[in-house]
């Protein structure tokens, strides 16, 4: 009998313990799973954080929710369900404007820069100022990014405060003078002398090796039929041609990765001051 | 004694039925047995058309003239015959010729190697035909501070 009862005892605890049924395990309830998802959140945890979110039966919930589901989504670069989720949100709600925002940051991210000039062209004057000047500032960051940069420096800066305008001033002095090499003169330099393409984009090993393999096969054939060797003669000659030709088309190539490297480097440095600065978006005060 | 033996069984159930995840925490078989190149070359000819046994006879004499007596000391990934086949597959038979001569005069250049390309898994240095196609949306730029893991 004593057996029989603890079993009973036990496999019921069991049971509850293992219910998701809110109204027998109120662990379950709307009240405490949002109590969950909020520390989850407030932790940095946001993919365990949308997931407990959504436990959430969407008739229940409201638009912070919805918000912070959207956000966690968008912080783990989910991008595709954050932007459906923030689009949901209603233009009566008060986080509205915030997720317009939160989807211009979206489309930045995803470099959709046309799709983000149109949405802020739409929505222009809309709001108020504390919402519609990050606006701009992304919308003006966008330019530095997408290689569209305004010439006068004085209306490009306008948005920024003094503290960003330092940076801000740098980066586009730098877009301004990229050290882009062009790819076509760095093939006819090595079609001149071997090697000097890829010098010319920075590759002095590369050239000089181009140089030496070059010189050193010509060398030879030249060599070889002055010896009356014709077949070796032709061989080198054959051996000298292709490392002239593979010279002239690598150098092509090097001024493209070359530029390529130019410009992933120069987006780093913007990347880690547009996320310095949170993407110009107030800091919420979920977590507070 | 009997409450006891019931409730170390009953949990001992409860733990097992928990355990889902077998391939995560099953012994893993790790082979240490070294990899013949010899044997993953496929040396066969059938079906394949003229251009492609052309292409397939460059390389693999490339292979048996110079790597396979250099031994493994290529240290570009795709080595320079894999890169070979991989550009003409990728472009046609001239342009995969000069990015061949391209790569190898990249190749016996000893100096600044590791300022330049990323490693792959920590051993061989990255050079992917993408980069040398001429296409520029076809080039991924990677720093040389990347290692790049490859199954």
């Amino acid at each position: 009998m004593k057996f029989i009862v603890l079993a009973i005892i036990y496999t019921s605890i069991l049971g509850f313990a293992q219910s998701n049924d809110s109204t027998i395990n109120s662990l379950y309830s709307k009240e405490n799973i949002l109590k969950f998802a909020d520390y989850l959140f407030c932790e940095e945890d946001f993919l365990r954080a949308a997931e407990e979110y959504q436990k959430i039966d969407e008739k229940f919930r409201d638009d912070k929710i919805n918000f912070k589901i959207a956000l966690s989504f968008s912080i783990i670069g989910e991008y595709s369900k954050s932007e459906t989720i923030f689009n949901r949100i209603n233009s009566n709600s008060p986080l509205y404007q915030q997720s317009r925002l939160e989807l211009l940051k979206i489309l930045f991210l995803q470099e959709r820069f046309d799709e983000l000039r149109t949405l802020n062209k739409n929505e222009d004057g809309e709001g108020d100022v504390s919402i519609q000047l990050p606006i701009k500032k992304l919308l003006y960051f966008s330019f530095l990014k997408d290689q569209q940069v305004p010439e006068d420096f004085d209306t490009f800066t306008q948005p920024f405060n003094d503290n960003e305008k330092h940076e801000i001033g740098l980066l586009y002095t730098l877009r301004q003078n990229l050290s882009i090499k062009n790819p076509l003169l760095s093939s006819i330099l090595s079609a001149l002398v071997p090697g000097a393409g890829k010098m010319y984009v920075g590759e002095f090993s590369d050239g000089l090796f181009a140089l030496l393999s070059v010189g050193l096969f010509s060398f030879l054939a030249y060599d070889n039929f002055n010896a009356g060797h014709n077949f070796r003669g032709w061989l080198f000659t054959g051996i000298a041609a292709g490392f002239y030709g593979g010279n002239v088309y690598g150098s092509y190539s090097a001024a493209q990765i070359h530029n390529a490297q130019i410009r992933y480097e120069y987006n780093l440095r913007l990347d880690s001051f547009i996320k310095s600065k949170n993407y110009f978006i107030p800091k919420y005060d979920f977590c507070e | 004694m009997r409450f006891f033996l019931l409730f170390i069984s009953l949990l001992a159930i409860q733990i097992f039925a928990q355990q889902t995840d077998w391939l995560k925490w099953e012994k893993n078989e790790i082979s240490y047995t070294y990899k013949n190149q010899v044997s993953e070359n496929n040396f066969s000819q059938q079906g394949i058309s003229l251009s492609q046994l052309m292409i397939e006879s460059l390389s693999k004499a490339y292979w048996f003239l110079i790597s396979d007596l250099d031994g493994d000391n290529c240290p570009f990934n795709p080595s320079c015959s894999k890169f070979f086949i991989q550009a003409v597959q990728e472009t046609n038979l001239p342009q995969g010729v000069l990015m061949f001569f391209d790569r190898f005069t990249r190749d016996i250049n000893i100096f600044n190697r590791e300022k330049k390309y990323p490693r792959l898994n920590k051993r061989y240095f990255y050079d992917p035909i993408e980069l040398y196609t001429l296409d520029e949306n076809n080039i991924r730029y990677l720093p040389p501070d990347k290692i790049i893991t490859i199954e």
